[in-house]
C-alpha cells in the first residue's frame, strides 16, 4: 500500500512539470516520497536501487540545503539497519550518534536496540524506560509500542517472560486501537513467541495463524524470515509430544520453513541468524537421522560461527 | 430417535393450486416456509406455503436468460440460485426482491446444482472466521455507484453498501456444487467463485451432492446410447478440500471480495464511459472539417494565433466560428465538457480509486497467504502470479491517476480558452460584450492560450489516416475507449525528474516493486490486463483442487430411458456422515424404489449398502381395512435424515384415486436388529438391474405416514423436513398440492372431530414384516388378486378422509 502510494506522488507531477521551471520537483513531497522508496527497497534487500535512490536524492537536494535531512536521515537507518543485520555493533554504535542529531527518539530508540544486542541489558532498560516516559507524553504512539516491544524482548532475554506479557497486551492494545495493523501482528509475533517460552507452542502456532499473513505480505524481508523461523520453532516444540510418524512429519514442515526463513535472511545478508537457522537445521536432520544433510548444515555452521562467534545468547531467547 | 411413529397423523392439505405454466422445477427453502418452482416459460417464482401465495416472480429476460433449468437455495435460504441453459449463466437472486445480486457464466449449461454449507469446526476455523474483520476497519468503506447505471447488478446500487456482505453471508464456507454435460463439475465458493474444477467424469450429470464434512463428491452422471441412457453413481474423494479446510475457507473468502471488486471496477469504469459523450468530439471533427473545406495554405494554429494576436480572424475562421460553431453552440460544448469531465473526475477520485485499493489490500493479503508455501502452495495458490496481479492492478492505479491529471489539466485549458474564444466571437459579431468578460487579457492569458493552441491545435495528418480527424482537442475520451490502439495524444512526461531519474538508473528500473508504467496505453487496456492477470492467478488454485479429486467409487446403477426430471435424488446424512441415493430399477415394468448408502469417507464402510423397498400394505387407520396392491414408485425424496418421501403409482387402482403419498422411516429400513440378513451378494462393478435378485428387498406395511392422493395424478414430490411440509406435482406438471406432514397438536385439538383424532390416540404398530423373495412373490400374487375388491370398499371411506 505504501508502495503504492508513494509511487502515485511521485507520477503526479507528471503533467504540471511542463510549465513551470526546472525546479519544480524539488520539492519536500518529492524528497519524502523518494526516500520513502529508499527504505521501501531497503526493507526488501534491494539495497542497490535503495543506495541509487539516495545518491540522487544527494544530488537533487546537496546537503546544506533545505530537505536534505530527511535523506540524510533515511541513509543513517538503513546503514544502522544493515550493520545490524550484519552483527557489526560497533559501527551501528557508531551511526546513532549521526541519528540523534537528526532525530532524536529515533536515536535514542536505536541506542537501546544496539545495547541491547551488545547484551548491556540494564543500560538498555534504563533508556527504554525513559523514552517510554517521553513518547507517552509526545503522543508518538508508532514509537511507544517499538519501545515496548524491545522492552519485552530484554525481559524475556533475562529469562522472565511472564513480566514480558502485560508489556506486549499493552502494546497490542495500542496498535489495535490506532489501526496500526503492521506492529500489531508484529506484537502478536513477539506474543507468540513468549507462549512459546512459557511452553504452550501450540497455543502459539494458532496465534501465529493471525500474525503472519501480513507479515508475509507487506513485511520488511527480516521479519518475514524471523515469523518463518518461530513458526518452525514452535512446530518443533508441539512436535515433543506427537508420536513417531506424525513426529517425523512435523519435523520435516519446520526443516522446510527453516528453509524459507533461510532464504529470507539471505537476501539481507543476516548472517547471524542464518547461523542460527543452519545450527537449527542440523539438529533437527540429526534427531530425523539423516547424516548427510546433518553434516552439510554443521558445517555450514562452523564456517558462519568462525566468521561470527557467537555472543553467548542461547538461542530459544532470541526471537 | 423415531419422533413421528408416537403422533403422526396423515398429513393435511394446506394449499393446492393449478398453475398456468408447467412446472419444471421446484425446491424448498431450507429455512422457510418458502418454495421456488421454476417453469417452462423461463420464469423463476417464489410462494409462500400458506395458500400456495405468490411471493414474487422473476420474469425470463434478454440479459439473464429464459431457459432455467434447476434451482438451488443456500443453505442459510437467504439466496437462490438458478441456472439458465441459453445464456449459460448463473444467477444469485435475494430472497426478498426478485433481482439479480449477482451473476457468472460458465462453460456449459447446467442441469444439476448442490449448494451445501460445511460442518466441521475446530479451534483454527475460528480464528479464521474471527480474523475477518480486520478488512472492514482498515479499508474505507466503497461509494455506491449512481442508480441509473446500475441495472446490471444490484450488489453495489444500494445506499447501505453491506450488499457485498449480504451476498457474501456467513463466513462459514458454502460451496455451490455445479454439474452439466460431458463431465463438467465446478465448485463455487460461496456461491461466486470457482474453487475447482473437475473433469474426466463422463456423461451428464443427473444429481450432485459433496458432503459436508467435505470429505466425498457424489455424482449421478447418464450416458445416454441409442434412446436409452445409462446411469451411473460416482464418488470422488474431496480430500484436499477436507484437509485444507482453513486454508480454503480463508482463500475462497479473499477470492469473492476480489472478484467482487472487480466487478465494482469494470462497473465504476462503464459508468465513467457513459459520463463521456460524443458531443466532446464535436471541436475535433468541426476543425478536422474546417481544414478539408479551406483553401488557405495557412494552418489552423496559424489562423487561430492571427485571432490572438491581431483581434481578427481570416473570412474562412470567421464563418467556422460563426456559422459552424455559433456563440450559442460554444457555450453548449463548454458546459458538456465541464459537466461531464467533473463527473468523471468524481467517478476516478470516489470509486475507482478506493476500489482499486481495496483490491490491492486484499491482493496483498492475498500474497501474504501464498508466501506461507506449507500451507497454501498445496491449494496451488502462487505467490508469484499473485506479486504480477499486484503490480499489475498498481499499473492500474497509476494510469486512473493519469486520467485525472488529464482531466485536471484539460478542464483548466478548456475554460481559458473558450472564455477567449467567446469574447473574441462575441466581438466579430458586435454584440454587446458583457463588462466582466470584456477584462482586457493579461499578458500570462495570452502566453496560457497561446501555449494551449500550439499544444492543441497541431494538424496531425498520420492521425488523419488512423482516426480520420486532424486534432485531438478532447483528451479524456481515449483513455475510456475500449481498444488496442495505443493513446492518441499520450501524456508528456518530459521534464518529469521522477522518470527521468527512473530511465537513467541501472538498478532501480529492475526494481520488482515498482509499477510498471505504460505511457501509451489507455485507461481501459490495462484494466484487461490487470483482469487477466489476476483470473490466471485465481484460476490456479480452481485447477489444481480440480485435479485432486479422484473418482474413487464408480457403480453402474441401470439403464433406463430418461423420464424423472430430478430423480435419482442424492442426500447427506451430516451427523452420520453418509450419502444416501434412492433410484428406482425397472423390474416387471415396475419401479422398485432402491437405496444405496455409502459413508463420506471413501476408506470407510457401511452395512445394508444397498437396500430396496418394496411397498406391502397400507392399513386406513379408521377402519382397520387394509390396502393392498402392487406399487409401483414414481418419486422419492429425502424429508430429513430419517425419512423419505415416496409418491407410488398403485397399479391396479382407478384413476384420480391410485397415488399414494407416503413417508418412509429409514429407522425401519435399516432396522439393526435384522440388518444382517439384507446385505447385498452382488457386486458393484456390473449394472445393478441386471442383477436385481441379489439386491435385498425388504417390505414394508403401513398403518400411518401415508395418504391417498385424490383426483391428482401426482408424479412428483418435494419434502422439506425443517418445515415440514411436503408439494406434490401432478404429471401434467401444473397442478400442485401443499401437505403439511407433521400436524402440532394444538391442530388436532381443533379438528377433534375427525377421523384422524381417533387413529392418533392408538397405540401405533408399524408392521414390518420379513419376507423372503419367494414369499414376498406369493404374497405378491394374493395381493393382487385381492386388490379390486379392496379398492371398492375405500371409495366408501372417501369422504372421511378428505379432511
Amino acid at each position: 500500500m505504501a508502495l503504492q502510494q508513494a509511487q502515485m506522488l511521485l507520477s503526479m507531477n507528471s503533467l504540471e512539470a511542463v510549465n513551470a521551471g526546472v525546479q519544480q520537483n524539488n520539492t519536500e513531497s518529492f524528497a519524502v516520497a523518494l526516500c520513502h522508496l529508499a527504505e521501501l527497497h531497503a526493507e526488501q534487500g534491494c539495497f542497490a536501487a535503495a543506495s541509487e535512490v539516495l545518491k540522487h536524492l544527494k544530488e537533487r537536494f546537496p546537503p546544506n540545503s533545505q530537505h536534505a535531512q530527511l535523506w540524510m536521515l533515511c541513509d543513517q537507518k538503513i546503514q544502522f539497519d544493515r550493520a545490524m543485520n550484519d552483527g557489526k555493533y560497533h559501527l551501528a554504535d557508531s551511526l546513532v550518534t549521526g541519528i540523534t542529531a537528526l532525530n532524536s527518539i529515533e536515536g535514542v530508540y536505536r541506542k537501546a536496540v544496539v545495547l541491547q544486542a551488545q547484551n548491556q541489558m540494564s543500560e538498555a532498560h534504563k533508556l527504554l524506560q525513559k523514552l517510554l516516559v517521553h513518547c507517552q507524553k509526545l503522543k508518538n504512539t508508532e514509537m511507544v509500542i517499538s519501545v515496548l516491544l524491545s522492552v519485552a524482548e530484554l525481559y524475556w532475554r533475562s529469562s522472565s517472560p511472564t513480566i514480558a506479557l502485560p508489556m506486549l497486551l499493552q502494546a497490542l492494545a495500542l496498535s489495535k486501537e490506532y489501526r496500526l495493523q503492521y506492529l500489531a501482528s508484529e506484537t502478536v509475533l513477539n506474543l507468540a513467541f513468549a507462549q512459546l517460552i512459557l511452553g504452550i507452542p501450540e497455543q502459539a502456532l494458532s496465534l501465529l495463524h493471525m500474525a503472519i499473513e501480513p507479515i508475509l505480505a507487506d513485511g520488511a524481508i527480516l521479519d518475514k524470515g524471523r515469523a518463518m523461523f518461530l513458526v518452525a520453532k514452535c512446530q518443533v516444540a508441539s512436535a515433543a509430544s506427537y508420536d513417531q510418524p506424525k513426529k517425523a512429519e512435523a519435523l520435516e514442515a519446520a526443516i522446510e520453513n527453516l528453509n524459507e526463513a533461510k532464504n529470507y535472511f539471505a537476501k539481507v545478508d543476516c548472517k547471524e541468524r542464518i547461523r542460527d537457522v543452519v545450527y537449527f537445521q542440523a539438529r533437527l536432520y540429526h534427531t530425523l537421522g539423516k547424516t548427510q544433510e546433518r553434516n552439510r548444515c554443521a558445517m555450514l555452521f562452523r564456517q558462519l560461527h568462525q566468521e561470527l562467534p557467537s555472543h553467548g545468547v542461547p538461542l530459544i531467547n532470541h526471537l | 430417535m423415531l419422533r413421528f411413529p408416537t403422533c403422526f397423523p396423515s398429513f393435511r392439505v394446506v394449499g393446492e393450486k393449478q398453475l398456468p405454466q408447467e412446472i419444471i422445477f421446484l425446491v424448498w427453502s431450507p429455512k422457510r416456509d418458502l418454495i421456488a418452482l421454476a417453469n417452462t416459460a423461463g420464469e423463476v417464482l417464489l410462494h409462500r406455503l400458506a395458500s400456495f401465495h405468490r411471493v414474487w416472480s422473476f420474469p425470463p429476460n434478454e440479459n439473464t436468460g429464459k431457459e432455467v433449468t434447476c434451482l438451488a437455495w443456500r443453505p442459510d435460504g437467504k439466496l437462490l440460485a438458478f441456472a439458465l441453459a441459453d445464456t449459460k449463466k448463473i444467477v444469485l437472486c435475494d430472497v426478498e426482491k426478485p433481482e439479480s445480486l449477482h451473476s457468472f457464466s460458465v462453460e456449459a449449461p447446467v442441469s444439476c446444482m448442490h449448494w451445501m454449507e460445511v460442518t466441521v469446526e475446530s479451534s483454527v476455523l475460528t480464528s479464521f472466521y474471527n480474523a475477518e474483520d480486520e478488512s472492514n476497519l482498515l479499508l474505507p468503506k466503497l461509494p455506491t455507484l449512481p442508480k441509473n447505471y446500475s441495472n446490471t447488478s444490484k450488489i453495489f446500487s444500494e445506499e447501505n453498501s453491506d450488499e457485498i456482505i449480504k451476498l457474501l453471508g456467513d463466513v462459514r464456507l458454502n460451496i455451490l456444487v455445479l454439474g452439466g454435460s460431458s463431465g463438467f463439475i465446478e465448485l463455487y465458493a460461496y456461491g461466486m467463485f470457482k474453487i475447482a474444477r473437475v473433469t474426466g467424469i463422463a456423461g451428464t450429470c443427473l444429481a450432485l451432492c459433496l458432503s459436508s464434512d467435505l470429505k466425498s463428491l457424489s455424482v449421478v452422471t447418464e450416458v445416454s446410447t441409442n434412446g436409452a441412457s445409462e446411469v451411473s453413481y460416482f464418488q470422488l474423494e474431496t480430500n484436499l478440500l477436507y484437509s485444507f479446510l482453513p486454508e480454503v475457507t480463508r482463500m475462497a473468502r479473499k477470492f469473492t471480495h476480489i472478484s467482487a471488486l472487480l466487478q465494482y471496477i469494470n462497473l465504476s469504469l462503464t459508468c465513467m464511459c457513459e459520463a463521456w459523450e460524443e458531443i466532446l468530439m464535436q471541436m475535433d471533427s468541426r476543425l478536422t472539417k474546417f481544414v478539408q473545406e479551406k483553401n488557405t495554405t495557412t494552418s489552423v494554429q496559424d489562423e487561430f494565433m492571427h485571432l490572438l494576436l491581431w483581434g481578427k480572424a481570416s473570412a474562412e475562421l470567421q464563418t467556422l466560428l460563426m456559422n459552424q460553431l455559433t456563440v450559442k453552440g460554444l457555450k453548449k460544448l463548454g458546459q458538456s465538457i465541464e459537466s461531464s469531465y467533473s463527473s468523471i473526475q468524481k467517478l476516478v477520485i470516489s470509486h475507482l480509486q478506493s476500489g482499486s485499493e481495496s483490491l490491492l489490500y486484499h491482493l496483498s493479503e492475498l500474497k501474504g497467504m501464498a508466501s506461507w508455501k506449507q500451507k497454501y502452495e498445496p491449494l496451488g495458490l502462487d505467490a508469484a502470479g499473485i506479486e504480477e496481479a499486484i503490480t499489475a492492478v498498481g499499473s492500474f492505479i497509476l494510469k486512473a491517476n493519469e486520467l485525472l491529471q488529464v482531466i485536471d489539466s484539460s478542464m483548466k485549458n478548456f475554460k481559458a480558452f473558450f472564455r477567449w474564444l467567446y469574447v473574441a466571437m462575441l466581438r466579430m459579431t458586435e454584440d454587446h460584450v458583457l463588462p466582466e468578460l470584456n477584462k482586457v487579457m493579461t499578458q500570462k492569458d495570452i502566453t496560457f492560450v497561446a501555449e494551449f493552441l500550439t499544444e492543441h491545435f497541431n494538424e496531425a495528418p498520420d492521425l488523419y489516416n488512423r482516426k480520420g480527424k486532424y486534432f485531438n482537442v478532447e483528451r479524456v475520451g481515449q483513455y475510456l475507449k475500449d481498444e488496442d490502439d495505443d493513446l492518441v495524444s499520450p501524456p508528456n512526461t518530459e521534464g518529469n525528474q521522477w522518470y527521468d531519474f527512473l530511465q537513467n538508473s541501472s538498478h532501480l528500473k529492475e526494481s520488482p516493486l515498482l509499477f510498471p508504467y505504460y505511457p501509451r496505453k489507455s485507461l481501459h487496456f490495462v484494466k484487461r490486463r490487470m483482469e487477466n492477470i489476476i483470473d490466471q492467478c485465481l484460476q490456479k488454485p480452481a485447477d489444481v483442487i480440480g485435479k485432486s479429486m479422484n473418482q474413487a467409487i464408480c457403480i453402474p446403477l441401470y439403464r433406463d430411458t430418461r423420464r424423472l426430471f430430478k430423480f435419482p435424488f442424492l442426500w447427506n446424512n451430516k451427523t452420520s456422515n453418509l450419502h444416501y441415493l434412492l433410484f428406482t430399477i425397472l423390474e416387471d415394468s415396475l419401479y422398485k424404489m432402491c437405496i444405496l448408502r455409502r459413508h463420506t469417507d471413501i476408506s470407510q464402510s457401511v452395512s445394508n449398502g444397498l437396500i430396496a423397498i418394496k411397498f406391502g400394505s397400507f392399513t386406513y387407520a379408521t377402519t382397520e381395512k387394509v390396502r393392498r396392491s402392487i406399487y409401483s414408485c414414481l418419486d422419492a425424496q429425502f424429508y430429513d435424515d430419517e425419512t423419505v418421501t415416496v409418491v407410488l403409482k398403485d397399479t391396479v387402482g382407478r384413476e384420480g384415486r391410485d397415488r399414494l403419498l407416503v413417508q418412509l422411516p429409514l429407522s425401519l429400513v435399516y432396522n439393526s436388529e435384522d440388518s444382517a440378513e439384507y446385505q447385498f451378494t452382488g457386486t458393484y462393478s456390473t449394472r445393478l438391474d441386471e442383477q436385481c435378485s441379489a439386491i435385498p428387498t425388504r417390505t414394508m406395511h403401513f398403518e400411518k405416514h401415508w395418504r391417498l392422493l385424490e383426483s391428482m395424478k401426482a408424479q412428483y414430490v418435494a419434502g422439506n423436513g425443517f418445515r415440514k411440509v411436503s408439494c406434490v406435482l401432478s404429471s401434467n406438471l401444473r397442478h400442485v398440492r401443499v401437505f403439511e406432514m407433521d400436524i402440532d397438536d394444538e391442530w388436532e385439538l381443533d379438528e377433534s372431530s375427525d377421523e384422524e383424532e381417533e387413529a392418533s390416540n392408538k397405540p401405533v404398530k408399524i408392521k414390518e414384516e420379513v419376507l423372503s423373495e419367494s414369499e414376498a412373490e406369493n404374497q405378491q400374487a394374493g395381493a393382487a388378486a385381492l386388490a379390486p375388491e379392496i379398492v371398492i370398499k375405500v371409495e366408501k371411506l372417501d369422504p372421511e378422509l378428505d379432511s
